[in-house]
Parts: C-alpha cells; structure tokens; sequence
C-alpha cells in the first residue's frame, strides 16, 4: 500500500504497485504511448502498473529488465492523464515506480545489487538528477545507487497516509 | 516533464557504451566499503522478508530459514551467535529448523543486530502458524460469520 497525491481533489489515495501480464496491461488505444501488452510478453523482464486500490484505474507503468546482472529500468510511463506538472491528475506516481524500482534492485545476486539503471529522456536528466538523486554518466544513462535508492523507498513506499497531511 | 508520458530511453545492452556503463558500475560496487556492502545485504534481507509477508502465494518459509539466511550472508558461525545473544546452541538450532517458535525477547535481539522492525519476526511466524492452522482445521472456520452473528436472537438486547 502506498499513496498517491490527488490533485485536483487535494487529498491523498491509496494505490499499489502490481506485476501483471499482456492481459491486464494499459492499451494505446486509451492514449498511452507504448505497447505494454508488448512489453510484457519479453523475456527477462517484469512489467508493473501503479493503480489506485480502489477503481482499480492505472496510473502508470514500469517495465524492468535484468540484462548482464544489471536491473534496468528499461520503460517509465505514466498515464496519459498524468502528464504534465500542472495538468496532471495524480502526483508521486513517477516517484513511487522509480522506488519501486531501486527497491527490486536489492533482490538481485549480484555485484551490481542495489544499482537501479536507466536511459534517460534527453531533457529529463536534469529532473532525474535534482528530483530523485539519480547519477548521469554516458550521455542519457543514469543510475541511482542503494543510499539514494534507500531514500527514495522511505520517501515513496513505506510513509504513512498522515505523514502527508 | 515529457509531453507524452514516457519518462525512459530503452537501453541498447549491445553496444560498447554498455559495457563501459557497466564496467563503472562495477568499479562503484567495488568501491563500497565492507560496512556498505553489509547494508546492502541487510536491506535485500528486508525487502525479502516484507515481501513474503505481503505475498499470499508463497512457500511457507519459517522464522529459522530468515535467520539462516542472515547468519549465512553476514558470514556468522551460529555458536557464535547462539553465545552472543545468550542462547545455548542447541536451543538455537531448535529455533533454525522451526522446532522452537521465536518468542518476543528474541525478536526484539535479531530486530537490533540485523537493523529490522522486531515486528517482522514475530509477524512470519503468524503468518505461518495461520496458515498452518487455517489448512488443517479449514471446515471448522467456515462456520463462523458476522451475520450469523447478528442475526441470532441471542444477542438480540
């Protein structure tokens, strides 16, 4: 259980973070711009979705590969309606999926436990960098590692509903 | 933000930049002190508890195979241990092999040494003995229901 932020109600709501298959995954049809039924029919690779607990409605989506014992954040999407920072119906959904993220990052046997990987979008590595600790090296390609990665978990997964009233 | 929705480039993994991308990574791993890598290991240790805990489908994994798991990573001997909490060793092979139930003392120690809510440990062996109970006596538990126990004209006042 987590929650999100409900903008244009001001109030926060409960949402979890599931591992679904192609059936379950957000469709283009419905303006999102990746094929997830796609996306989580690959191999080695775990597809989530953000959803509120209660209409069951996806906030967003994540797709995580292990490629060379390396967890890789290969596909970050939010929904359609929470696009934009005014705009936007939901706040944290980014935020909880990337600690999501560093937080499977710890599951993996391997010298690369605790590094969560990604490719950013070109005009977001700022936004990685400032807003969530990330570490740009190799032009787009950014890493969190564990301490930060830590962080992000406390700060998006494990507060309570009060701790943000 | 992006005017689409989509946050991440997707990773070429064949490619030279990946290799040198993955060569620095492995050069920061190595870099983390014995006192970082062990924190590491104790938060994965966590993660694997608290998730078995929110899972419903999975092996039933007893208080003694978290602790083995733990000793093993942190490379403890168990006498070792069994000496360093107060416990005689046999009582803590007991507790290993789920002979003996972890009670709340001990609990409080392994929340201490390992860096994890007390709460957890207490919280598997519930986990477990629920369903262990719930499994062998599954019929008896049908029986009971809040209507049922509303609407009896017992407790009707």
């Amino acid at each position: 259980m987590l929650y999100i932020l409900d903008r244009i109600n001001k109030k926060f709501v409960e949402a979890e973070i599931i591992y679904i298959n192609k059936k379950d995954a957000p469709l283009k049809k419905n303006g999102w711009n990746f094929n997830w039924r796609q996306l989580a029919n690959e191999k080695n690779a775990q597809t989530f979705i953000l959803r509120l607990c209660d209409t069951k409605s996806i906030q967003g989506a994540l797709h995580l590969k292990v490629e060379n014992d390396i967890l890789i954040m290969d596909v970050l999407e939010v929904a359609p309606h929470n696009i934009g920072s005014q705009k936007k119906q939901y706040d944290y959904v980014a935020g909880c999926l990337i600690a999501f993220a560093c937080r499977e990052s710890f599951k993996l046997e391997s010298d690369y436990k605790g590094f969560l990987t990604f490719v950013s979008k070109s005009n977001l590595i700022k936004w990685y960098s400032e807003k969530y600790g990330a570490v740009s090296t190799l032009g787009q390609k950014m890493y969190i590692d564990w301490e930060i990665g830590t962080q992000l978990i406390d700060k998006y997964l494990n507060r309570k509903k009060e701790n943000y009233e | 933000m992006n005017k689409n929705g989509v946050l991440t480039d997707r990773m070429n993994t064949n490619s030279a930049e990946f290799d040198e991308f993955q060569a620095i990574l492995l050069n920061k791993s190595r870099q983390r002190s014995s006192k970082q890598k062990r924190n590491v290991e104790l938060l994965a240790l966590k993660y694997i508890i608290e998730d078995y805990l929110n899972t419903d489908s999975q092996k039933e994994k007893s208080v003694g195979y978290f602790l083995k798991q733990y000793l093993k990573t942190l490379q403890i001997q168990q006498n070792k241990f069994a000496e360093y909490i107060g416990l005689k060793p046999s009582n803590l092979s007991k507790l290993i092999t789920g002979e003996r139930p972890i009670n709340y003392n001990l609990a409080l120690i392994f929340g201490k040494i390992f860096k994890i809510n007390p709460m957890l440990w207490i919280e598997i062996q519930a986990k477990n003995e629920l369903n262990k109970i719930e499994k062998e006596k599954n019929n008896e538990y049908y029986n009971y229901s809040l209507h049922d126990l509303i609407s009896d004209n017992r407790n009707v006042v």
